[in-house]
Formats: C-alpha cells, sequence, structure tokens
C-alpha cells in the first residue's frame, strides 16, 4: 500500500554503519556545561517570557533540555515493546525483519541509558532537585493497548519529528552546548532507520486492513496525542517547581501561570504539532487515507 | 492456504509433511478448515501454544503476528 522502495536488509546496513557506543558519546564521569543553552529556540520559546532576567531564562533552558531528554526515555518503553512485539511475530519467518526489528529495540533500549545517563549527570551538576515525569511503565500499558496500527503510527511520528528537531534547529545552530547537541546527533542517527522500519512495519499491517481498522487506527492515534498533551501539561508544571527551587524564588500566581503556559506551547509543538505537521509524515498519511491526514492537519492546527 | 504467512512459519520449522500433519491435527480442534484471516491466526497460534516445545514458540509467533494484523484476543 506504501510506496517504499527499501527492505529490512537495507535497515540493517544503515543501522550498523551509524552504531555508536554508550561509553563513547557519554562517558560516564562527564560532567556537563552550564555556559551555554541546550535547546534552540526555535523549540523552546523562552526568551518571550517577560518575568524572567535572561540568566533565568537560560537556566529554564537547561531544565527544559533535561526534560525534553526524559521525555524520549519516557516514550522509548513503549516503543522498545512495541519494536519487541513486531519482532517476536517475525520469529520462524523472516530473517532480515527479526534482526532489523531486534536491532530496533536494542537501540531504543540503548537511547534511554544513555538519556538516563545524561538526567543523573544533570541533577548532579545542576546542584538541585529536579522534576520529571515518571511511571514511563504504565504509560507504556495504556499506548500499547491501543490498536497496533496507532501504535505505529505513532511511533513514526515520533522517529520523525526526533530528526526533524536534529536536521532543522540543533544541526543548524553552533550556539548550542556541544555535548547536548552530540546527544542529539546520535540519536537521529540511529532514529532514521527506525521511522524507515516503522514504515515497513505499517505497510504490513495496512495488508487487508478495512475500513473499519484504519477509522480505529486514527480514532485511537487522536487519542493518544491528547494523552501526550496531558502529560506535557504535567512536565510544563514540573519544570516550573524545578525552575523555582534552583531559583531559590517562588512566583506570583500569574508569572508562574505564564511560564507553565509557554513551557507547555513549547512542549505541544516540539512533541505534538512539529510531529502531525511533518512532511514526510503526512505525505505517508496520505497516502493511507487523505480524509484521515486532514484530519491530523486539522488536529495540529488547533493544538498549534 | 499455503501463502498464508501462519502457515508458511510452520512449513519453514516444521517441513512441509510435518507442518500438514500438524495443520490436520489442531483445525479441526479450533473449527477451522483453512487459515485465512487474523482471526483464523490468533485461534491456532493459541491452540499450538498449548502444545509446549517448539509449537509453543511458533503459536505465540502466530498469535503476535495476528495481533499486529487486526484480530482481537477476546
Amino acid at each position: 500500500m506504501l510506496q517504499l522502495g527499501y527492505d529490512y536488509a537495507s535497515c540493517i546496513r544503515g543501522s550498523e554503519k551509524v552504531s555508536w557506543k554508550i561509553d563513547v558519546v557519554m562517558p560516564s564521569d562527564t560532567k556537563l556545561d552550564f555556559s551555554r543553552a541546550f535547546l534552540p529556540e526555535g523549540l523552546f520559546s523562552i526568551q518571550k517570557i517577560a518575568c524572567l532576567s535572561p540568566a533565568e531564562r537560560l537556566t529554564l533552558n537547561h531544565i527544559s533540555g533535561n526534560s525534553y531528554l526524559n521525555l524520549f526515555a519516557f516514550v522509548e518503553e513503549y516503543i522498545t515493546a512495541m519494536a519487541v512485539r513486531h519482532a517476536q511475530a517475525e520469529l520462524f519467518g523472516d530473517h532480515d525483519a527479526v534482526r532489523a526489528l531486534v536491532r530496533f529495540a536494542e537501540e531504543e533500549a540503548k537511547h534511554q541509558q544513555l538519556f538516563w545517563r545524561y538526567c543523573k549527570a544533570f541533577e548532579r551538576d545542576f546542584g538541585h532537585k529536579c522534576h520529571l515525569l515518571d511511571a514511563a511503565a504504565d504509560v507504556a500499558g495504556v499506548i500499547l493497548g491501543k490498536s497496533p496500527l496507532a501504535v505505529t503510527t505513532v511511533t513514526l511520528h515520533l522517529e520523525l519529528m526526533t530528526q526533524a528537531h536534529y536536521t532543522e534547529s540543533v544541526r543548524v545552530n553552533q550556539d548550542l552546548d556541544p555535548l547536548f547537541s552530540s546527544l542529539l546527533r546520535h540519536h537521529w542517527m540511529e532514529e532514521s532507520q527506525h521511522a524507515r522500519i516503522d514504515l515497513l512495519e505499517l505497510d504490513k499491517m495496512l495488508d487487508g486492513a478495512d475500513e473499519e481498522a484504519l477509522k480505529i487506527c486514527f480514532d485511537d492515534y487522536l487519542e493518544l496525542i491528547d494523552a501526550f498533551d496531558g502529560l506535557l501539561m504535567a512536565q510544563a508544571k514540573l519544570d516550573l517547581q524545578t525552575l523555582s527551587g534552583a531559583l531559590g524564588r517562588s512566583f506570583s500566581e500569574d508569572d508562574g501561570a505564564a511560564i507553565v503556559a509557554s513551557q507547555h506551547q513549547s512542549y505541544r509543538y516540539t512533541f505534538l504539532v512539529s510531529g502531525m505537521m511533518n512532511k514526510t509524515f503526512l505525505e505517508y498519511m496520505t497516502q493511507i487515507s487523505p480524509a484521515e491526514a486532514a484530519r491530523i492537519k486539522e488536529k495540529a492546527a488547533r493544538l498549534g | 492456504m499455503a501463502d498464508d504467512p501462519a502457515v508458511m512459519k510452520l512449513r519453514h520449522m516444521l517441513g512441509p509433511d510435518r507442518a500438514r500433519t500438524v495443520l490436520a491435527e489442531v483445525l479441526p480442534t479450533i473449527n477451522i478448515k483453512e487459515v485465512k484471516t487474523p482471526r483464523d491466526r490468533l485461534k491456532l497460534g493459541k491452540a499450538l501454544m498449548l502444545r509446549g516445545g517448539l509449537l509453543e514458540a511458533l503459536g505465540t509467533a502466530i498469535r503476535t503476528q495476528a495481533l499486529l494484523h487486526g484480530a482481537r484476543d477476546d
């Protein structure tokens, strides 16, 4: 159904070519440097928060960077489980598919460990308590309970979005912290194979999927977008708590609300809207169902 | 039926003769004549899972594949 010009074997070759080790990308004794921004303003619009000084904005940028990586580790919990499930489905059949999917799962688990290592180092060197979303396993359970087509569609959204963050906003920005940029670069290198595998898996699942199955897929996808939005709001509130602790100051109700609203809007754009409006994502969604692709665009416009 | 992904797994791992024998034994117990849909594959996978050993492993893979292709595990 989808127009794909590659196979699982090419995904394995691509994965082997770019593979890296956590200890090389971020040795365990790495000290973090807080002199430069971690995230580009294009992903997190912090400069417009009027109640913060430039130094305080930089601190919020660092807090956001830490939360951003934790969110990836958070969603990678379900993606690893998804990839293992898909690999199990291919056992005793297509060996290239099994290898590609097992590598996919291993790389996702590796990314989680890398990001957890970073978050631990961040809290150590930042010197203040960092409030981050937890209960990733519970959320993974909810996501994996949805239609498998929807789960793979959400995963494709996340993989393509991750790549766009790096190629469009991070790679081109020389002012960002080099370690943070390097983590995102290594993440991007492996994620690009994952998006290709997601599409191969989607293509297989679409074979024989009727109109009802497609409707359930997109209903579930949009439901998951709403659920993610709730999590992002929760993280925005946690960021305010971390910022308040780090700066040793409390905020008025209005200023606190402005910071939470700004953080939530940034998360929404970064994790939801930029994925839903990703050109490649929409092209494939249109191949599956032009009407459903239009629904995704409408939803993105409402969130944006 | 020979092109069905579940049947292909059985043929691949057990060989055509043993696969045919296993199907002849199992399909009547789940009231299926031919494996055609994800629902059929799910029932076949679950029946094989009760048999232990390699058949259990094959059944687990067949069941998972059926679920990914839209079968509902009631």
